[in-house]
């Protein structure tokens, strides 16, 4: 890893409330609800762990935890006389949002910080040797980290798939493997999906683009229709869809019928980006046909990047 | 998820099965075809290959004692559109660098996300014996 190379490009990466500018050659290698590490050429450069606002009673039950935890670190300190004043000096650049506790450890440098405004705890790990060469590029990264509140609509940007979904939804799921990008959200009872598939051309095998949403999203071909409104981002033609589920013999079983009752009506878009060859898709799952205002803002801000 | 292969799948590599070569190292290397593979073409874009079974010396002998074959028999391996694409890269002369970037031209893939499909499919293609990886001068 070395932050120090100027000349490489950046790119924001934004994650379930927390977003950064990072060089193009870090790349994320775990990703979680709340934690992400990033490595370069395979060597850890940068862990964050964050805990929401929603959990706001217990961050400082976590913080005090992440300090116990963090003394077990070899060689784990947090006395100013141990910080390298030039780490607590970069840190600084987080202090107009963030109380910081900075420490250091054998293998690196890290800070306790705790965002005053929305009460959220984010443990930041930087493996990096903080020396006057990389001080500039670290403080960078340091000054882009931010951290949307809760009432602030979601920001997502991981690999080349960028969304915005509302300030309510919180995300469930998610799976990042090539070929195939998927990040679900629960949204009151509801359940949206935003998939993106790769390359476009593979993934439909020659086969007709409503074909290919019939079998793989099992939407009847009659409720798929072109739609002739202003296509998402990349797309000259998208497709979208509502369609009422048919309660089955299973669904007759109580158990059962309360949860499948949830998602009988299925709503979606789907378009390909043609310039990145990318095939996306958005879904909504829920009780009741919705008006596609949803839909579409959902899809306005789906990207690839 | 791609396959790559359409018979038998990628088998995901545990930790303990890293090799010796970093990452870095790893991807400046040249894939080289096991002289043995033959390879058919079943489309325009699709390949299969076809080589033998290596015996354990033992059981070759014991099956030459029996009166059995001693040529070993061939195995298939269907590579779908991607593989193959994969597979008809390594010419002996590209590093697993140059055959990501060609995918990445080819099919406009994130590069992180072409990098992780190209190495997992260039181990299992040496696991199966079908190439070896040669390093490069720097490191050899």
């Amino acid at each position: 890893m070395d932050p120090s190379q100027s000349d490489t490009p950046r790119s924001s990466v934004a994650w379930n409330g927390v977003s950064l500018m990072l060089p193009d050659n870090w790349q994320p290698v775990a990703i979680e609800r709340q934690y992400l590490l990033f490595a370069s050429d395979d060597v850890p450069a940068l862990e964050l762990k964050w805990y929401a606002p929603a959990e706001t009673e217990q961050v400082k039950d976590a913080a005090a935890q992440l300090e116990e935890r963090l003394e077990n670190l070899e060689s784990f300190s947090r006395k100013d006389s141990e910080v390298p004043l030039l780490w607590r000096e970069l840190l600084e650049v987080l202090s107009g949002a963030f109380d910081v506790t900075p420490f250091v450890y054998a293998s690196g440098s890290g800070a306790i910080c705790m965002h005053r405004e929305y009460g959220m705890a984010m443990l930041l790990q930087i493996a990096t040797p903080v020396t006057e060469d990389t001080a500039p590029h670290i403080k960078e990264i340091l000054a882009s980290i931010r951290y949307d509140g809760p009432e602030e609509s979601g920001r997502y940007r991981m690999y080349d798939l960028a969304c915005k979904v509302p300030a309510e939804a919180s995300l469930v799921r998610h799976v990042f493997r090539p070929g195939h990008f998927s990040l679900e959200f629960s949204l009151g009872d509801d359940v949206v999906r935003i998939e993106r598939f790769s390359p476009a051309n593979v993934v439909l095998q020659g086969s007709p683009f409503r074909a290919w949403i019939q079998q793989n999203l099992g939407i009847p071909l009659d409720a798929i229709r072109k739609d002739k409104s202003a296509p998402p981002s990349g797309a000259y033609k998208w497709y979208k869809w509502v369609a009422t589920r048919e309660p089955g013999l299973m669904d007759k079983l109580p158990f059962i019928r309360k949860f499948r009752e949830r998602h009988l009506c299925a709503a979606g878009a789907a378009w390909i980006d043609e310039d990145h060859n990318k095939l996306v898709t958005v879904c909504i799952d829920s009780a009741e046909a919705q008006d596609e205002a949803l839909l579409n803002e959902l899809s306005r801000h789906v990207e690839i990047v | 998820m791609w396959k790559l292969f359409k018979k038998g799948g990628m088998e995901e590599a545990t930790v303990s099965e890293r090799p010796e070569l970093t990452r870095r190292e790893a991807m400046k290397c040249v894939p080289v075809r096991n002289e043995a593979v033959r390879e058919v073409e079943l489309s325009e874009t699709c390949v299969r290959l076809e080589y033998p079974i290596r015996f354990k010396p033992w059981f070759a002998r014991l099956a030459g004692a029996l009166g059995g074959d001693a040529a070993p028999p061939d195995k298939k391996l269907e590579l779908d559109e991607m593989g193959s694409f994969c597979w008809k890269q390594i010419n002996g002369n590209r590093t697993v660098n140059d055959i990501v970037s060609a995918f990445v031209d080819c099919y406009k893939l994130h590069p992180e996300e072409a990098r992780n499909s190209v190495s997992a499919f260039v181990r299992d293609l040496g696991k199966r014996g079908l190439i070896a990886l040669r390093p490069p001068d720097d490191i050899a």
